[in-house]
């Protein structure tokens, strides 16, 4: 009996061995939960997540598959809840069960060329749909009006330690898991990436197609000290076939350890006949977020206050009915999120 | 009765073999260090030198890579990648960069890992692990009450990783894992 116990206590050890020693399968994800307090008690900023006023409500539930077997490799991963169905991806409004935030395929040919098809985040931007790569919780202008996903094909080329490309066709809309058929892969998308010196990146990113319009965006972030950072985001989209409507804007990030600071300028074009966000044409909103970031292992704790002033009125005021026109240049809100990432 | 005894034994075994793997001395500077002396009879300082420098140019460039080597040292530099959850199912959760060096002489030399640095890792846009910055921190320091549990579990980690090295180290300069065996090749027309 004691030799089956300690060759079963072998056999156990070396299959633990052999798992190790193989690929393995990584699981991750997160999950995050808010307060939110709207001070003129209603759902006033509209830009993305974080919408529920004097409510403790839910983000969601994210988990991402990743297995590399050699030079192949996929990416799967799910949400659940507000955040992760119908405030950011297709068909999430219960009609179906869409939950898919990113399902691709990568093959890395050489260490420094790999091809990529599936549906993706976007490359465009520097805020993402995850809390756990936000340092605000609540998003900017710019974020919610810019693309989340693009699915289509792509190739990845390192060309030296400073310096990468990236180019692929796309689906012809953002944020849809089918191209419509007579479009097919017409959005046209390109990156350079920089990293001048250490702690410093910048990406030169531009999407643009016949029908889901052109989009030139910088997104650039430089960790001066192992505490402070700095970021920016500057963005210019023109709608299909007309530079006169769309929005430009541009958001400086600024983090000291704990406590960081967002500073967004947004502009919806002269012609503009979409709102952008509560944003109508030839309008403009400044929104200022302080936020903290305090860890806890995986837990982040996220207090954050938030100001936006409108070029116009384009908030209301308490006790104005949403139907109601804006009837205030400003709005302000205090959120409490809880972020956990495993 | 014996099977219980025999279970504990080898759990309380175990377990105590893990906590002195997974502990790393300090020098005389404040810093953490993996260090060894070690005997290596009959074999000269030249012949030493070549076989730590030799290591250090074959091994995974991920792990080790080398720096500098004179008629006495061996220097490289390298990184462990720190995964908590030893299970199939885990993720990188940071990286310790760590400088090695090694000191040869006639029939003895020893080695050192030191000035770990702990880079954090965070899942990207396209659902990748990726260095969260680019300053590391030493493993030194404290990262205060809130993190201490994960801060111990990464030192636990490196502390292992480092011995780990260490004994693949001293095999290689030991030759004592240098060729690998291949099967013989079947002669199906003699049996």
């Amino acid at each position: 009996m004691i030799k089956k116990v300690t060759m079963m206590a072998a056999m156990a050890a070396a299959t633990v061995s052999f798992a190790k020693a193989q690929d393995t399968l990584q699981i991750s994800g997160s999950v995050d939960t808010y307060f939110k307090y709207d001070f003129e008690k209603g759902a006033n900023i509209q830009t993305s997540f974080a919408s529920d006023h004097n409510s403790v409500s839910l983000g969601m539930l994210d988990l991402a598959l990743k297995k590399s077997t050699g030079k192949a490799s996929f990416v799967g991963e799910l949400s659940f809840g507000p955040r992760g169905q119908l405030q950011s991806i297709p068909g999430g409004d219960g009609s179906g069960s869409f939950h898919i935030q990113n399902l691709y395929t990568t093959y890395a040919f050489t260490d420094k060329f790999s091809m990529t098809a599936g549906y993706m985040g976007t490359f465009i931007g520097y805020e993402v749909i995850s809390p756990v790569a936000n340092y605000n919780y609540s998003t900017s202008y710019l974020f919610t009006n810019g693309p989340f996903q693009n699915a289509g094909i792509k190739a990845n080329a390192t060309l030296s330690d400073k310096i990468g490309v990236m180019v692929g066709l796309f689906n012809s809309e953002w944020n849809a898991y089918s191209a419509t058929p007579t479009l097919g892969l017409n959005n046209f998308g390109a990156q350079i990436s920089l990293a001048p010196i250490k702690g410093w990146n910048a990406y030169l990113n531009m999407i643009t197609g016949s029908t889901a319009g052109t989009e030139f965006d910088l997104t650039t972030a430089y960790q001066i000290t192992d505490k402070f950072k700095l970021g920016l985001n500057v963005a210019d989209y023109s709608a299909a076939g007309d530079s006169d409507e769309g929005f430009t804007g541009g958001a400086l990030y600024a983090s000291y350890g704990a406590i960081g600071v967002r500073a967004e300028s947004f502009k919806s074009k002269a012609v503009s006949s979409v709102v952008y966000s509560g944003v109508v044409a030839d309008e403009s909103v400044f929104a200022l977020t302080v936020s903290g970031n305090i860890k806890a292992g995986g837990l982040t704790v996220i207090p954050e206050i938030r100001f936006d002033n409108g070029s116009t009125n384009m908030f209301r005021k308490s006790g104005t009915l949403p139907t109601a026109a804006p009837d205030s240049k400003s709005a302000s809100q205090f959120a409490l999120a809880l972020v956990y990432a495993f | 009765m014996k099977i219980i005894v025999t279970v504990l034994l080898f759990v309380t075994c175990w377990n105590t073999t893990y906590a002195q793997d997974a502990a790393l001395a300090k020098d005389e500077r404040g810093k953490y260090i993996y260090y060894e002396v070690v005997e290596a009879k009959g074999v000269a300082r030249a012949t030493l030198v070549q076989r730590a420098s030799d290591f250090l140019k074959t091994v995974n460039k991920k792990l080790v890579s080398f720096e500098n080597a004179s008629d006495t040292a061996v220097a490289g530099k390298g990184t462990f990648m720190i995964v908590l959850n030893k299970s199939v199912l885990a993720h990188p959760s940071g990286a310790v960069h760590y400088r090695f060096t090694a000191e040869l002489r006639d029939e003895k030399y020893r080695f050192w890992l030191t000035d770990f640095g702990f880079i954090p890792f965070a899942r990207d846009r396209y659902g990748n692990f990726v260095p969260a910055t680019t300053f590391s921190t030493p493993l030194e320091k404290s990262p205060g009450k809130l993190g201490a549990s994960e801060w111990k579990k990464y030192l636990e980690s490196t502390a292992t990783q480092a011995k780990s090295f260490g004994d693949q180290f001293k095999a290689y300069l030991q030759k004592a894992e240098t060729r690998k065996t291949e099967p013989a090749a079947v002669n199906k027309t003699r049996w």
